[in-house]
């Protein structure tokens, strides 16, 4: 994966990537448009017909009654036909906005999916939900309800100054001269504003946050007496929140009350200007009746585009995150399959460290793992056990030294060759809804019957799903909500092993073990599967008297290799561990005795 | 608005003092900044009654247009003067309003039993907090006044309609009651699409979350081709569904404005059915001053659906939040009782946590200084017992005693000060080792707190860490492991040094050496204290003085280890599958 320098990016209008969602309903797209129009124009048409009545009105002639049922007509007309019109924008627009997002999710999930998993890791999944979830909703109903709005508000005062301007274009000039005036108004306040905006939100995103911690936080400190401080933080916290929003509130007022007034008082100049217009006969009557009825009927689209602006800035966010994914900033490198190049070792870590947050977790790690055979790393918890599993199945890349499949870096395989030549099971083990047999498949096709039964035998599968009346048919919950964690990680070994790939990475072993069977575990993958690598990692003694390749890993680096002999008798703090099992075992097995038999007796 | 809105409105200005006043005053003066938007129009047909009068024995006030700017740059500062007061003194308000409600709810948070506030995940039950407050400072104060600061204007403009022609105006109270009821018609259309919307958009959502907590997993068997067809087909679906749902989400309101839309027709029509009957040929003032009015009412109703649909939302967190303010809180007494002894005493309690009797009826006796152990399967019940111990929890029946005082006398404060809590996923705040366990007791030197690190073995790892004891821990920065955190607790507890303490090892799982350490620092605190522990390693509690074996929240067997495997009950099977293990 290369990512492209951000500069490139930067240089891309968030708008236009907007109308590229919408690039793939194009003919929909003017559809609408069109039908915006017409409605606009029918708008525009049942205000000619109020103004025909007033005329009729004004005018008063014995043919006024048949005008007025007519006018009746025309206007029912009018609306029957605009709200026809009304559905069918909305229809088209909510058939585009499904469509192009649709088109926008499946993108972006084909898009996650040719991520490497190095990438994946560095992107948290909740991230991710957020963009395909939350953002696109909003993106929804934005393009299917709001943008239609605007558009027709847009539309119909753009129709209404043209129509004022065929009127007079002193009538047009006034009353553009207020809306411009207004949005001038509201454009300066904004940029004031945005200051105050950007403390108000900080203020309420410090609130939420001190909320979210007091809640969490609540058992610990109620349990030491700290309540109150957190409580007073927190009281500070929304003390200070309402002071910023009081703030951001002085100056929303001023906008506010300025913008509406503006909006409201339409007729300051066009009153006079028509007055005038009239008192020097440039003017009929009639026209200014109707261009009175006109700046009437903008006052509603100018609010509703004013209202309407803001949804769509509030966009802005939203399409700034999908933007990255939808230039595919993290397109990635596809480099040809290279053979397999025996003459390297199967898997191998050459001075391998790892630091998170400049704390170093593994360094200097450094073997090979022995082919066909079981290979263990033996680590305490906290001892970088599982950030060595992630660095072999190349979840992760290290900071330092190489992680080695046969030569190639093991975080630069693809998807297929990395399926191809191991079988990871990690400690997070995705179930889903569906039978045991579809969730160990995994979706491959093509698996005999046998080494499905392998699998499971492999996998210490078998003794349970015996148990289960429907065997494999057996239905899981989404996660395996129905399953222990032993069952789940077996379902998880089994699907690793089933295409019996060269090498099988088992992190944390000991969850799929109960304490008797560690031995059998062993035992029974050596036996199935012969010519398989295996790397497992554990964290206990059991089962590990039976020759092995032990590396013991401790605080981030193997300080020692070899059987289970050879460590007790080189390795101090193997042997130390050993005698202390061995003891408790011991004295638990000694005091269970005793008393067993004088019960017996 | 119909009775619920009332309701939640008064609800939550019943909460509050401070504002009330002010936000009415800003409700009267954005109303009269309403109101005074109706003046151009009087205006307009004052001077179309001047051009068109037909006697001219009036004086005319205003000749020029400069008279017509002046008045109207006029009524334009009126305006903004009453806009700006009106929305100064609404929105100061509704901060205010809106302050009190969260500070209220904050304070009710802060008396809820902790056991209440840890049920659903921690961040999730404050993130939805959040939203709901906002829901309800958007709704209730924001959408609500500008609600009734159309309402009023519509209703005086519809009084003095009713001053110029009651016979129209009658026309046009019809018109507006049928585009109401169309509404509160829509209203209940609406939640309905809005619910199947909900619906598919949850079936969409689950499809993506599921996809990718898949994607590594699958990726890692090169497996996405097949989960991306079956994510894909998906979608078409809910798509085509959304779209069914989608066709009749604008309905409602397209029928309310249809009928705001059919009250100009209809006065246009009365126009015309009522002009025969004058049979004179004169100008009808009064029908054209009436049309003008008329338009100039109706045009702020067109927008009032948008704030409806904010109200209807804001209404939905209200009653949540109500719910929430509703649940009952824990009972401190007025002067606390220190109880002298540190005996615990369980009397007949039971309770449960709104799914399963976690504890039925169960009674028992830890006398001070000695160790009891809960064992049982891994069901609630046995970490419920530590729970209710320390107050986390309420029983729903029974008392739970200390040295002979009951818990609610003793207090909330009286029961952490005299209980130290040693559990695995104990929390770590975002500071360093020694501050983390510092904690328990603030005024603590370093040298104490090393002291405790020491007796809880903790200093070995902390000398493991990039920074020692300095080193920065929590969620945000170098995360411990749990035994690691274990240990932390346990230092905890030894700082604190409280006479009672609760182990809770339900779920220890440690390697041997990690094992060994914690078991030792285990001991090293159980010493000289009323402990009561839970665990499932029963070889450590061989040497309990008591052992209480839980079974389906009952109380089913108890004493001493070798008393209980005589019984040959449940006790013995969980032991001999203890040992068969070993």
């Amino acid at each position: 994966m290369r990512v492209e320098p951000y500069s490139v990016e930067e240089s891309i209008n968030p708008w236009s990537v907007f109308v590229s969602f919408l690039a793939t309903c194009k003919g929909k797209v003017t559809l609408v448009l069109s039908l915006a129009t017409s409605i606009s124009l029918i708008e525009l048409m049942s205000v000619y017909l109020l103004f025909l009545s007033i005329q009729a009105l004004l005018l008063p002639s014995t043919s006024s009654v048949d005008k007025l049922t007519w006018i009746v007509v025309g206007l029912v007309g009018a609306i029957l036909i605009k709200s026809a019109l009304g559905m069918a924008a909305y229809y088209f627009s909510h058939q585009i906005a499904l469509k192009a997002l649709t088109e926008l999710r499946l993108m972006l999930v084909n898009r996650f999916a040719a991520l490497s998993q190095k990438c994946l890791s560095q992107h948290q999944p909740e991230e991710l939900k957020y963009l395909l979830t939350e953002d696109m909703k909003k993106l929804e109903v934005v393009i299917s309800r709001h943008s239609v709005e605007l558009l027709q508000a847009v539309i119909s005062s753009l129709m209404i100054v043209i129509a004022l301007y065929f009127i007079d274009w002193r009538l047009a000039l006034s009353i553009v001269a207020v809306a411009s005036m207004a949005l001038l108004v509201s454009r300066l306040f904004m940029s004031k504003m945005a200051s105050y905006q950007a403390k108000a939100k900080g203020a309420e995103e410090g609130l939420n946050s001190a909320l979210i911690d007091y809640v969490k936080y609540a058992p610990l400190a109620k349990a030491h007496g700290l309540d109150s401080q957190y409580f007073t933080t927190l009281s500070n916290k929304a003390a200070n929140y309402n002071d910023a929003a009081l703030c951001f509130v002085e100056q929303e007022v001023r906008n506010r009350a300025l913008c509406s007034a503006l909006l409201g008082s339409s007729f300051i100049f066009m009153l006079p200007t028509a007055i005038w217009l009239h008192s020097v006969e440039l003017l009929t009557l009639e026209l200014v009746v109707l261009s009175i009825l006109l700046v009437m009927s903008m006052v509603a689209p100018i609010l509703s585009i004013y209202y309407l602006l803001k949804k769509f800035s509030g966009l802005q966010d939203s399409i700034q995150r999908i933007m990255p994914w939808y230039v595919n900033q993290y397109s990635s490198r596809k480099s040809a399959p290279q053979a397999i190049d025996l003459k390297y070792p199967q898997l191998q870590f050459y001075h391998v460290g790892f630091n998170y947050k400049q704390h170093s977790i593994l360094s200097n790690v450094h073997f090979e793992l022995r082919p066909n055979t079981i290979n263990v790393v033996f680590a305490g918890a906290g001892s970088g056990k599982s950030t060595l599993a992630m660095l072999a199945s190349g979840l992760i890349s290290p900071s330092s030294g190489r992680v080695q499949l046969y030569g190639k870096d093991v975080s630069e395989l693809s998807d297929s060759e990395r399926a191809n030549d191991m079988g990871v099971v990690t400690q997070a083990c995705y179930l889903f809804e569906g039978s045991v047999r579809d969730n160990i498949l995994l979706g491959r096709s093509g698996v005999s019957t046998a080494a499905l039964e392998h699998a499971i035998v492999a996998s210490q599968l078998k003794p349970w799903l015996q148990q289960q009346t429907s065997g494999l048919e057996t239905q899981l919950q989404a996660q395996g909500k129905n399953l222990s964690c032993r069952e789940k990680i077996r379902i998880a070994i089994a699907r690793a092993l089933i295409s019996a790939p060269p090498l099988v990475i088992i992190d944390d072993a000991d969850l799929a073990m109960d304490n008797q069977t560690h031995a059998k575990f062993y035992q029974t993958l050596k036996g199935h599967y012969p010519n398989t690598t295996f790397l497992v990692f554990t964290c206990t003694y059991l089962g590990l008297e039976n020759g092995q390749q032990i590396n013991v890993l401790r605080n981030g680096e193997v300080i020692s290799q070899g059987t289970h002999e050879a460590l007790l008798a080189r390795c101090d703090h193997y042997a130390k561990g050993w005698q202390l099992q061995r003891k408790e075992d011991a004295t638990t097995v000694s005091t269970s005795h005793t008393p067993l038999e004088s019960f017996e007796h | 608005m119909d009775r619920q809105t009332i309701t939640s409105i008064f609800r939550v200005l019943k909460h509050v003092e401070a504002g009330k006043k002010r936000l009415v005053n800003g409700i009267l003066f954005r109303s009269v900044a309403g109101c005074l938007s109706i003046c151009p129009l009087a205006l307009c047909f004052y001077w179309l009654y001047s051009e068109l009068r037909t006697t001219s024995d009036k004086i005319v006030l205003l000749q020029s247009p400069s008279g017509y700017l002046i008045i109207l740059v006029g009524v334009f500062f009126a305006q903004l003067v009453c806009a700006y007061l009106g929305y100064s003194q609404s929105f100061i308000a509704s901060s205010q309003i809106i302050h009190a409600y969260r500070k209220k709810l904050i304070n009710h948070i802060k008396m809820l039993p902790l056991g209440q506030i840890n049920q659903t995940p921690n961040t999730e039950f404050a993130k939805q907090l959040n939203q709901d407050i906002k829901a309800v400072e958007q709704g209730l104060i924001h959408a609500i006044p500008s609600l009734i600061a159309v309402l009023i204007p519509t209703i005086v403009g519809v009084a003095i309609l009713a001053l110029i022609s009651p016979l129209y105006t009658l026309g046009v109270c019809l018109g507006l009651m049928s585009a109401f009821y169309m509404m509160l018609f829509a209203k209940n259309k609406l939640e309905q699409i809005a619910k199947e919307k909900a619906l598919s958009d949850h079936q969409i959502s689950r499809t993506v979350k599921d996809y990718i907590e898949a994607l590594r997993v699958v990726k890692l068997f090169n497996q996405s081709c097949h989960w991306l067809a079956r994510v894909e087909k998906q979608l078409r679906i809910n798509k085509h569904h959304s779209l069914q749902v989608g066709i009749w989400q604008g309905s409602p309101v397209l029928a309310y404005r249809i009928a705001l839309n059919m009250t100009v027709v209809l006065i246009v029509a009365m126009l015309a059915v009522t002009r025969p009957e004058q049979g004179v040929l004169t100008i009808d003032f009064e029908a054209i001053i009436f049309t003008l009015l008329l338009m100039q009412i109706l045009f702020p109703l067109y927008g009032i659906d948008k704030q409806l649909s904010v109200l209807r939302i804001a209404i939905q967190s209200e009653q949540k939040l109500d719910a929430l303010l509703g649940e009952s809180i824990l009972t401190e007494p007025a002067e606390a009782h220190i109880p002298k002894r540190n005996s615990i005493k369980f009397e007949r309690v039971s309770y449960s946590n709104g799914i399963v009797q976690a504890i039925e009826h169960v009674s028992f006796y830890v006398p001070e200084n000695s160790v009891t152990a809960v064992v049982g399967e891994a069901s609630g019940g046995t970490s419920a017992l530590l729970k209710l111990c320390s107050r986390f929890v309420e029983p729903d029946s029974g008392h739970i005693k200390i040295g002979g005082i009951d818990l609610k006398d003793i207090g909330s404060q009286g029961v952490f000060s005299m209980v130290s809590v040693v559990c695995q996923n104990v929390q770590l705040i975002d500071a360093n080792v020694l501050d983390n366990i510092r904690i328990a007791k603030p005024g603590a030197s370093n040298e104490e707190v090393l002291q405790a690190c020491e007796q809880a073995n903790c200093l070995e790892f902390i000398d493991q860490l990039p920074n020692g004891a300095m080193t920065q821990i929590g969620d945000k920065d170098i995360k411990l492991s749990a035994h690691q955190r274990h240990r932390i607790a346990i230092a905890r507890a030894w700082l604190k040094d409280a006479p009672i303490v609760l182990f809770d090892e339900a779920t220890a799982f440690f390697d041997p050496i990690a094992h060994n350490d914690v078991a030792c620092a285990t001991a090293r605190l159980m010493k000289n204290r009323t402990v009561i522990i839970v665990t499932h390693h029963l070889s450590n509690i061989m040497h309990a003085d008591n052992i209480l074996v839980i079974n389906e929240g009952k109380l089913v067997e108890s004493g001493t280890h070798r008393c209980l495997l005589s019984i040959g009950g449940y006790y013995t099977r969980l032991w001999q599958a203890h040992i068969r293990a070993a």
